[in-house]
């Protein structure tokens, strides 16, 4: 039944999905043009020069893609565990947590480096599950509130990896002011795709994940359980799906997705662990962002991710060559969220009407 | 919520920030008097009829997020000052993450900039990377950090100089009164122990049973965590506690204010007729660093050693000592006193008092004991 309702009205169906982000794009890019104006510039020149340099050059659109590689492998991992209902808002944490991991195995592995690179990528998805797994069991036993946990233990995460690159792991060569480990081994890195910038197959990872994504949303009962989950508990508990099962294998895929998201990063781009770099760069909240704007949609999150991650090459370049504060960029990014927020309450009004028609068991809002 | 806030905050930011950016490129744009003509060409030099060396060149500065940070609003300063002079066009960069360092200075050198200078060690990575990389591209420059790599200039300070120095004062300052000296760092990182090594020692030569206490923000721009730490200190006993927190130091001096103690700011004269507890400030002078750097570029003196600068070159030093200050001077400090503090600093200026090499953290340590 469903599916005839899809092929009849597939193009209103399409507009009505991409309808509010592209108003709420709009209507950010409108807020930055105020900004702009604030500051004296002409906002017309300064788009046409932000997005010449974020996507219509192919060396800044190659710049775009790499900065974009950990923002969709972060949004995947958003989406894999918001869209049945958990809301993990510790993506930074297992990422951070995974990609320590995976780099401190990367060095310490004896062996063949290709093998023990890939070891290291394998201990760091396990690292980043295991993390993930702790909001999960303290909501489980002790009914925590997920949000809270999950959020607290990115501090605990970053503070604790920040001590281990201080003290213990710090790459000492230099003048040893930067708090870093040393680089990983050079058969362990990822391969550059583009001899003029850093674009590396990193991205093709990010690709893979995001069709995994898709394969488990639309493919697999788990996927099937898991959005059940999501969308009405109580029917779910009562068409007999295991939902303790469920929630664990939900937030292990998301903190083990999140972990591939940081380690990319550093086997393709940075080749150490360095403090703050995944969590001063916001990737996992660029990439909740990109969650929310695609409404969990993977490959709408794809897509959204590569965008805001343009925003932010391209607000890089006006900063140099026009002296526009960096920070219009986020402006936009924040403005575009906060307005497809706005749909979110749409989508609640609408549907509270169709739940008292049909007055099912799982009407508990 | 955390979006909410988050939203305020970046707006707040953008707003301040907006006002900094069009302050600076106000800066900027007299000094394109004759860029500005030229940039547009290129490299056609035939138009604009300017003869200044550095017409249609562009020296970008990559950095942290600059607000108040003096270290890095004076070299911003000496760039912009340096480019009305040889006319060449400046770019600031802030860096908002670590990641950006990185794609900032690549960018840089893919847009034909004649000189990327990195400002702080945070730059350090990406310039040794994009030296490697792209090594005809610019001319690399990092100061105050050092990387193994011929192909960065790479400017050091020898900041244990002023330092040594500072102790001297603090020594000074506090005439015995107590022996517990106290310091708010930035990190406790192996390099600013040339920082704690130059200040200890020199306090030691005057008191010899001096007791320190260092406690670290782990942050360049905390001004409430490193006024805690300082009020920590003074229930401790200190009554000199010597701020090098950067931006943070504004919270010790505040503390100072409310207990009493004495301070020292650092990197530019901190002194304030408002506050008569800033006794002096360790000299770092990252302006004239900029200067004479770029000074050197145009003069044809430029190469791609390594330097590293300290009281002999004027790149370091003390208010009251090397450096002269408009504020009155703190009366715990006598003219004996500045007077002997000044010999020493002309010694180590003519090299007779060597600090160049000196203990290392744990062997200093274990001489203590």
């Amino acid at each position: 039944m469903k599916q005839s309702h899809n092929a009849k009205e597939l193009g209103p169906r399409l507009w009505r999905s991409l309808r509010q982000p592209l108003i709420a794009v709009a209507f950010g890019l409108l807020v930055g043009a105020l900004v702009i104006l604030a500051c004296g510039q002409n906002p017309i020149a300064v788009y046409i020069e932000m997005f010449n340099k974020s996507f219509f050059t192919p060396y800044y659109l190659f710049s775009t893609l790499t900065r974009a590689t950990p923002i969709i492998i972060c949004a995947m991992a958003t989406g894999m565990a918001w869209r049945a209902g958990y809301i993990n808002i510790g993506v930074e944490g297992q990422m951070v947590t995974g990609t320590f991991v995976a780099t401190v195995c990367a060095l310490f592995i004896p062996g063949p480096p290709i093998l023990a690179g890939l070891l290291a990528w394998i201990a760091g998805m396990i690292a980043g599950a295991l993390y993930a797994l702790l909001p999960a069991v303290l909501t489980w036993k002790f009914q925590v509130s997920m949000v809270i946990t999950s959020l607290m233990l990115n501090y605990v995460a970053n503070y604790i990896t920040s001590y281990f690159v201080t003290y213990p792991l710090k790459d000492t060569a230099g003048d040893g002011l930067a708090l870093q480990t040393p680089e990983i081994h050079e058969l362990m890195r990822l391969p550059r795709l583009s001899t003029t910038s850093t674009f590396n197959a990193g991205f093709l990872i990010a690709v893979a994940v995001m069709i995994f994504m898709v394969f488990i949303t639309t493919r697999t009962v788990f996927g099937y359980e898991s959005k059940m989950g999501g969308f009405n508990p109580s029917f779910a508990r009562y068409g007999g799906t295991k939902q303790v099962k469920v929630m664990i294998i939900t937030m292990a895929l998301s903190g083990a997705i999140a972990s591939i998201a940081g380690t990319a990063e550093v086997f393709g781009l940075k080749y150490r662990y360095a403090d703050g770099m995944l969590s001063s760069t916001s990737y996992a909240w660029t990439g909740l962002m990109a969650a929310l704007i695609a409404d969990l949609n993977p490959v709408g999150m794809f897509f959204v991710s590569i965008f805001l991650s343009g925003l932010q090459i391209g607000g890089s370049a006006i900063q140099r060559s026009l002296g526009i504060p960096l920070e219009i960029a986020t402006i936009i990014q924040c403005c575009i969220t906060l307005f497809v927020s706005v749909k979110l309450i749409f989508k609640v009004r609408q549907k509270k009407p169709v739940r008292d028609d049909v007055k099912e068991g799982g009407a508990q809002a | 919520m955390k979006k909410i806030l988050a939203l305020v905050l970046a707006l707040t930011l953008a707003m301040s920030l907006a006002a900094c950016g069009g302050g600076n490129s106000g800066g900027s744009q007299p000094s394109g008097g004759d860029a500005q003509q030229s940039q547009p060409s290129g490299g056609d030099q035939s138009s604009g009829g300017s003869e200044l060396p550095g017409a249609g060149m562009k020296i970008g500065l990559v950095c942290d997020k600059i607000g108040v940070n003096p270290f890095l609003t004076e070299m911003v300063r000496g760039l912009n000052e340096t480019a009305e002079t040889y006319g060449f066009t400046p770019t600031v960069v802030e860096c908002a993450d670590t990641a950006a360092f990185e794609d900032n200075i690549r960018a840089l050198a893919a847009e034909g900039y004649d000189m990327i200078i990195g400002g702080g060690w945070a730059a350090g990575d990406g310039l040794d990377k994009i030296a490697k990389e792209l090594p005809d591209a610019s001319n690399y420059v990092l100061i105050d950090s050092e990387v193994d790599n011929d192909n960065v200039k790479c400017i050091s300070y020898r900041e244990q100089e002023g330092a040594y120095l500072i102790g001297l004062l603090a020594a000074y300052t506090v005439d015995g009164e107590s022996h517990m000296y106290g310091g708010v760092h930035c990190n406790e990182s192996s390099s600013s122990w040339k920082w704690r090594w130059g200040y200890q020692a020199g306090i030691l030569s005057v008191d010899p049973d001096a007791q320190f206490v260092f406690n670290y923000t782990n942050s360049y721009s905390d001004p409430a965590k490193a006024k805690e730490l300082a009020l920590q200190q003074f229930e401790q006993g200190c009554l000199f506690i010597n701020g090098a927190a950067a931006a943070g130091d504004s919270g010790v001096y505040e503390a100072a204010i409310e207990k009493g103690f004495y301070t020292s700011g650092q990197d530019i004269d901190e002194t304030n007729a408002d506050n008569p507890y800033i006794v002096s400030s360790q000299i770092k002078d990252t302006y004239y660093t900029m200067k004479n750097l770029i000074d050197e570029f145009y003069s044809g003196s430029y190469s791609k050693a390594d330097s590293t600068w300290g009281i002999a070159e004027g790149t370091i030093g003390a208010v009251y000592v090397t450096h002269e200050s408009p504020n009155p001077r703190s009366e715990r400090l006598t003219d004996e006193e500045i007077d002997k503090i000044r010999a020493v600093a002309e010694q180590i200026g003519s090299g007779e008092l060597d600090f160049t090499t000196f203990p290392t953290e744990e062997e200093f340590n274990a001489g203590k004991k």
